[in-house]
């Protein structure tokens, strides 16, 4: 009979060598498996929903333009603008438009909709959404309030 | 007949051990490789997040802030009159901030790169160089200036985006 040892010793060690090849494949298929930057960060829906309270619009009052959180409490109050335009107007036209101008929606883009809920003492009175409502968004919540009257807006980014 | 069945074991042993040998050789280059790029990649990720808490101190530093200039005092406000005024002397800030760049933008931005000739009909004022080389990060924040229409001065404010560019990490 002849002897197969060395043929036996070659076949182990072609079996080692392929279970660290495989191995090493998984290794350096996790070590090149990075996480990418979020669509949207967290601090960025907070940060923008600030500012766009501090956005200045058209209605004037006492001679200086009011900003879109003032202009929330005059809505309320159904003020007229000295301009002669009404307050819910300039505002909704504002937030309709700083809103379309910074997030990009669509089902080709990251972000896949928005949503701005504004609320004048309890009651809801503005209410967009553009876009998907997806299972994943980011969102933060601004309020104010002044002598009797308080303010909440909602803001989701929905990615 | 000389037996040559030792000298056959010998060279068997030889052959497997420099095969071994070979093996572990390359499973250390490929794993010193991923370590390298893995620390190159934690340096870049550490610049990232300095930049990061960079933008938030930036827009509440004294360099740029609206302090009480517009009203009551506001928190992430640029004042972009203030930070023409900082273009002009950026030559003692340049390496104050540990940043490649800055940017601040008007939203939307028309891509109008704000210089002393053509303030304020533009909407982005680079602070360090004209270029905005390696990494970014950007957080929103109020953008306000003053606004001069006939006599009347009025006070307004954009939503905009402050942009810090940082350089990847060289190993």
């Amino acid at each position: 009979m002849r002897n197969k040892n060395g043929q036996e010793e070659i076949v182990g060690f072609g079996i080692i060598l392929i279970v660290i090849a495989v191995i090493a494949l998984i290794f350096i298929s996790l070590t090149l498996n990075k996480t990418g930057k979020a669509e949207v960060e967290d601090f960025e829906s907070s940060s923008f929903l600030k500012a766009l309270m501090e956005k200045t619009t058209s209605c004037e009052k006492n001679a200086n333009l009011v900003a879109i959180k003032d202009l929330v409490f005059e809505c309320g109050r159904e003020y007229m603008c000295s301009n002669g335009e009404y307050s819910c107007d300039v505002l909704n036209e504002t937030l309709e438009q700083s809103l379309h101008e910074n997030w990009r929606v669509g089902s080709q883009n990251p972000i896949k909709g928005y949503s701005l809920k504004v609320n004048y003492e309890g009651d809801i009175y503005f209410n967009m959404l553009e876009g998907n409502i997806t299972s994943e968004y980011k969102g933060s919540m601004q309020n104010y309030s002044k002598v009797n009257e308080n303010i909440e807006i909602y803001f989701k980014v929905y990615y | 007949m000389v037996s040559n069945k030792a000298q056959i074991k010998i060279q068997q042993m030889v052959f497997m051990l420099l095969a071994v040998f070979i093996l572990f050789v390359l499973i250390g280059l490929i794993v010193m490789s991923s370590r390298l790029s893995k620390l190159k990649n934690s340096v870049t990720e550490l610049k990232e997040k300095e930049a990061l808490e960079l933008v938030s101190k930036l827009a509440n530093s004294p360099e740029f802030s609206c302090g009480n200039s517009y009203g009551n005092q506001k928190s992430d406000c640029i004042d972009y009159d203030k930070l023409m005024a900082l273009k002009s002397n950026i030559n003692n800030y340049k390496d104050f901030w540990g940043v490649s760049n800055i940017e601040v933008r008007k939203m939307p931005n028309k891509d109008v790169n704000c210089t002393f000739e053509n303030y304020p009909n533009c909407d982005a004022i680079r602070l360090i160089n004209e270029e905005m080389l390696g990494y970014s990060v950007s957080n929103f924040v109020s953008v306000c200036y003053k606004e001069k229409e006939g006599e009347t001065v009025s006070n307004k404010c954009d939503i905009g985006k402050l942009i810090i560019s940082y350089e990847e990490a060289e190993l």
